[in-house]
């Protein structure tokens, strides 16, 4: 089995407090696949805009009405954004003993994202950046990458971290191959951690990917622990991560087992890492 | 003439034939001190009655054994009373510096303290593990998620009222904004300006209905944030109560009783709730370099402090504080050095004797209470106030204005027991009116007891319970008569004993030394003897040189032949406990005067007061006597020869009388002859102290050279039941080497000193003064002649 080709790993950094979370699993993806990292700040264009408009306001915590902004005021803050993201990069950077990267563009984020996307191998982000939508849900800007970008994704929840055991959703597709072969990278020799989840099919079916996962897995040295999907939904999916524990989930971005909407509820619903697999 | 005393007037001997037994073994103990009806009697009433002011104090000599027996008879009271409560401080919530004072039956209070201990520990699982369970967290996931949905539900509202009106809802810098945008893309100027001005206005306005509505939501997120947070606290309350609730229950059903104890649980359980991160297994503490930015929780504030237990069964307390200070009697507050300052709380506060005798007695010398500053007075406010209020004495004289503890003060149910002197009584009574309302019960104990026969019989159980105490050999019959003899030598007193126990116990105890120098299993009347003689040995040293100076002749003393306006006084010098008596020259000068006798020692400053009261007093008789109806016309002057100290006391002034007496009608004294005795205005003779040192001392003068059968020691006759003499003054006497007279009044006295009669004495003082009388006149009218002549022949 080939090595999975994850060389260059983007993480994509807004404003919000979640970035270092973020940053920091990024972090460890890199060292776990020994790949280059870069980190990439957005200036969001609408902000600028947003300030040209003569009527524009912000309305801040704390204050009864909204505060005239400007051009100078914007351009000013956004620097002092992306002078902190420097600064928490640099840091994650010397703790980390790697060198990481870190890029200022500006344009729309979902836009210059996925175009950038274009030059990785594996994009990071958070599930929803918004500091004040604290939630589970994806964000538009998240959902738009996640239906645009051509890389490999990873969406995270604000305070996860990459941690095993590793669960992966093998149907036998290339797709589904190459996301077993970077589950086993992650695992490393640890052959507890590694759990195959196959989607609810036929006995011989399964029995068929089972053998097939085994044959993948048995040059490694070691058998992966085996589970079927009951039914081929999002609730089916969450609890069988519930029972192996699954501390982060690996499945290739189209597949015929979640719908988009399945997926998108999957994504909103776990809390562990998800990484899809183009 | 009158003639000596008898040989049995000299000394009354113990007859051993009174005694039924041969050794003390065969003697019943003494169940009660003897002698001391009174002192018992007040004892018993003071320790009775249950009233305010009536605590004791207990008077007499040192040596009488007031404390043993005080002690034991209080503790006898004591077993069949009820055992005092206990007490504990512990932490007042309310009022952190006023710690509250919790009373408990006997054997309770450990009980009680080892319950909280095991509660905190309880608490300690209980509450961390009910803070791990999933239905707190499934609970707090819940109310999480609905802020959180709230939150959401309001900003996607709005935003998709934006939305629906073109505009879009940004996240900026610092805030949010609203702007118009197209496929989620802001319009830029240009794009806005092409817009009519209508669309314009309508987007402006939208904009600012949209701010004002998202101003409102994020003044309203702080109240929903605030609502969840209440929600989780009284979830968590919820869950402490619920970890917690049947643990607290369950001790206060254990002291259902105990109002207090029920409060103070009350108390405890608000405590934990408003307190529960303590108990939780929280994120690890902030540190800085490994010092931790937090202090640990402590749970030293469910702790009890325990003032004071008891046993049950034990009857009432009995203390005694043999170091009575301030701090020893009323308790205080202690206090720790931490990091340079003085920290205390109320696990520091100690008890003092008054808290440990409460409910009982404390007994305290008042010798040692008065010496101790502010201890007198703090004893005082604690029996006036009947509440033992701990305070620093510098809180008390607002020496110090630190906040420290204050203690609720615990009520006082004691009865205090003072021991001491006579004189520190009677001084408190006269000067301190506190004193008088606060111990109103006097037991004095007497030193003396009636030397009849059942008291001697009662004398040698005293012997026989201080010999087995002591655990000595037993006396025989000789030996214990010869104690009660010595005892009444001791009480100087042929009629009484003394009731010096502790004294007594001393010549026992080392009576039964020399009887086990000796080999006696039993103790005879030689070993006492002998033991007398050494404790007089060992203290005789100061009178050995007095008598080797008076023998050289350095103190000049006749004790033969007769000297006119001379005579030999007596006089006792007392060093620690043992007193002797020393002869003393006295001699007077008579001539022609206005009438005053001079007393040197008066004059000199070294006389005084009783001493010249009594030089007064003679003065007086011979004025009565001598002059009633005419003037006396003498110059007189009295002196003690080769003293230099201090004189006083009246036990001299017939001896001055009588030396006065002979210079006046020129007859000598016999020097052989010693006299002690005090006159009042009639001549008559008045007791004295120390007869029996006196003539012991006048007798071991005249025994260093041989004694002459000529002499002999004058003394009053009131005093001839007070004597106890030694055995070789006796055996003198027996001899007819040596004799004691009693005398009545100056003409008996001055019978034997002198051999002449009365009447011839009296008439040649008379004819001296008449004389005297005659010279004044003459020189009188010689002068008035002179100084007439004079102022003619100035004219």
């Amino acid at each position: 089995m080939k090595k999975t080709n994850i060389n260059r790993i983007l993480v994509a950094l807004d404003p919000s407090e979640v970035n270092r979370s973020i940053l920091r699993a990024a972090t460890t993806l890199a060292v776990n696949l020994d790949a280059k990292l870069n980190a990439l700040f957005v200036e969001d264009i609408n902000l600028l805009r947003l300030a040209e408009l003569p009527f524009a306001r912000e309305v801040v915590y704390g204050s009864p009405t909204g505060r005239q902004i400007n051009v100078a005021d914007m351009e000013r803050s956004l620097h002092s954004q992306m002078i902190r993201l420097r600064t928490l990069v640099e840091a994650i950077s010397q703790q980390s003993k790697m060198n990481i990267a870190f890029d200022v563009l500006r344009g729309d984020v979902a836009s210059v994202v996925c175009s950038a996307s274009e030059q990785t191998d594996l994009l990071v982000i958070g599930k929803n950046t918004q500091q004040l939508r604290h939630s589970q849900k994806v964000g538009s800007i998240t959902q738009t990458i996640l239906s645009s970008a051509s890389c490999n994704l990873m969406v995270l929840q604000h305070g996860a971290t990459i941690e095993r055991p590793v669960a992966v959703l093998f149907t036998g597709s290339k797709a589904s191959h190459r996301a077993l072969q970077l589950a086993i990278q992650l695992v490393e020799q640890d052959h507890e951690n590694l759990t195959v989840i196959y989607p609810a099919s036929s006995d011989k079916e399964y029995k068929h990917l089972k053998q097939e996962v085994n044959a993948l897995t048995r040059p490694f040295g070691f058998e992966a622990r085996h589970l079927q999907l009951k039914d081929d939904t999002t609730v089916a999916m969450l609890n069988t991560l519930i029972d192996c524990e699954a501390r982060m989930l690996l499945l290739e971005s189209r597949d015929n087992v979640l719908s988009k909407e399945s997926m998108q509820s999957l994504i909103e619903q776990t809390s562990a890492p998800i990484i899809l697999i183009n | 003439m009158i003639k000596p005393l008898a040989l049995e007037q000299l000394y009354t001997a113990c007859d051993i034939e009174q005694f039924s037994f041969e050794t003390t073994d065969q003697l019943q103990e003494l169940k009660q001190i003897i002698g001391q009806d009174r002192a018992l009697q007040a004892l018993h009433f003071g320790v009775g009655i249950q009233q305010e002011g009536y605590n004791l104090y207990v008077l007499g000599p040192t040596g009488l054994g007031k404390h043993t027996v005080v002690r034991e008879y209080l503790e006898e009271q004591a077993a069949s009373k009820a055992s005092a409560s206990e007490w504990v401080y512990i932490y007042n919530f309310e009022k952190p510096s006023q710690p509250l004072a919790i009373s408990l039956d006997a054997e309770q209070a450990s009980a009680f303290r080892n319950d909280m201990l095991q509660l905190v520990e309880d608490l300690l699982s209980a509450i961390p593990t009910a803070f791990e369970a999933e239905e707190y967290h499934a609970r707090t996931l819940d109310i999480e998620e609905d802020l959180k949905k709230t939150i959401e539900t309001s900003f996607n509202s709005l935003a998709d009222e934006a939305e629906s009106h073109d505009i879009t809802l940004l996240h900026t810098p610092h805030g949010f904004a609203f702007a118009p945008a197209k496929n989620n893309e802001v319009l830029s100027t240009e794009d806005f300006q092409k817009l009519s001005n209508k669309e314009q206005e309508r987007l402006a306005e939208v904009i600012t209905v949209l701010e004002e509505k998202l101003a409102t939501i994020l003044r309203t997120r702080s109240q929903w944030e605030r609502e969840a947070r209440d929600k989780i606290k009284k979830l968590n309350q919820e869950i402490v109560m619920f970890a917690s609730g049947h643990l607290i229950d369950e001790l206060k059903n254990k002291y259902l009783n105990n109002k207090s104890i029920q409060q103070y649980l009350d108390a405890v359980q608000q405590d934990v709730i408003d307190n529960q991160h303590d108990f939780r297994r929280d994120e690890e503490r902030p540190a800085l370099m490994g010092i931790p930015l937090e202090e640990e929780p402590t749970f030293r504030r469910y702790e009890v402090n325990i003032l004071v237990e008891h046993k049950k069964k034990a009857g009432a307390p009995v203390e005694f504080e043999d170091n009575p200070n301030y701090n020893n009697l009323v308790g205080t507050v202690e206090h720790t050095s931490h990091m340079g300052a003085l920290q205390t709380d109320f696990t520091l506060i100690k008890a003092g004797a008054l808290h440990r005798a409460n409910g009982g007695y404390l007994m305290i010398d008042i010798i040692k209470l008065l010496t101790q500053p502010y201890a007198w007075e703090g004893l005082k406010r604690a029996l006036s106030s009947r509440k033992i209020k701990i305070q620093s004495l510098g809180e008390v004289y607002s020496l110090v204005s630190t906040v420290s503890l204050a203690p609720e003060p615990i009520p006082l149910d004691i009865k205090v027991v003072l021991i001491g002197d006579r004189l520190i009584y009677y001084l408190l009574h006269a000067y301190d009116p506190e004193f008088k309302q606060l111990f109103k019960v006097a037991a004095d104990f007497d030193d003396r007891l009636e030397r009849s026969n059942e008291n001697q019989q009662v004398y040698a159980q005293l012997i026989a319970s201080l010999l087995s105490r002591d655990q000595l050999r037993p006396f025989d019959r000789a030996a214990v008569a010869r104690v009660i003899e010595h005892g009444a030598r001791m009480a100087g007193d042929s009629e009484k004993l003394s009731t010096y126990v502790m004294d007594i116990a001393d010549l026992l105890r080392e009576a039964d030394h020399f009887a086990n120098q000796a080999n006696h299993p039993v103790v005879h009347r030689d070993d006492v003897q002998r033991a007398i003689d050494a404790q007089i040995y060992r203290s005789d040293r100061i009178r050995e040189h007095l008598q080797e100076e008076i023998a050289r002749g350095i103190l000049m003393i006749d004790t033969d032949g007769a000297k006119t306006g001379q005579i030999n006084g007596l006089a006792v010098i007392k060093l620690g406990d043992f007193s002797f008596a020393t002869p003393q020259r006295i001699t007077a000068t008579a001539r022609l005067g206005s009438g005053e006798v001079i007393d040197i020692e008066r004059e000199t400053e070294l006389g005084g007061a009783i001493h010249s009261k009594g030089v007064f007093i003679l003065s007086a008789f011979l004025g009565e006597r001598y002059a009633r109806n005419r003037p006396l016309s003498l110059s007189a002057s009295l002196v003690f020869e080769q003293s230099y100290g201090m004189i006083e006391g009246d036990s001299a002034s017939m001896a001055e009388l009588c030396s006065l007496l002979s210079a006046l009608a020129d007859i000598p004294i016999k020097q052989g002859i010693a006299m002690t005795g005090s006159v009042n205005q009639r001549g008559e003779a008045q007791a004295i102290g120390g007869v029996n040192e006196k003539i012991e001392g006048f007798f071991d003068i005249c025994n260093k050279d041989d004694l002459t059968t000529q002499q002999a020691v004058l003394i009053p006759h009131t005093n001839v039941k007070h004597l106890m003499l030694r055995h070789d003054v006796i055996e003198a006497c027996r001899d007819g080497k040596f004799a004691v007279y009693a005398y009545n009044n100056v003409n008996e006295a001055m019978e034997i000193l002198t051999g002449k009669s009365a009447k011839k004495i009296n008439s040649k003082v008379e004819a001296r003064l008449v004389e005297l009388e005659n010279i004044h006149e003459e020189f009188s009218k010689a002068s008035k002649e002179s100084s007439s002549t004079n102022e003619k022949n100035k004219h």
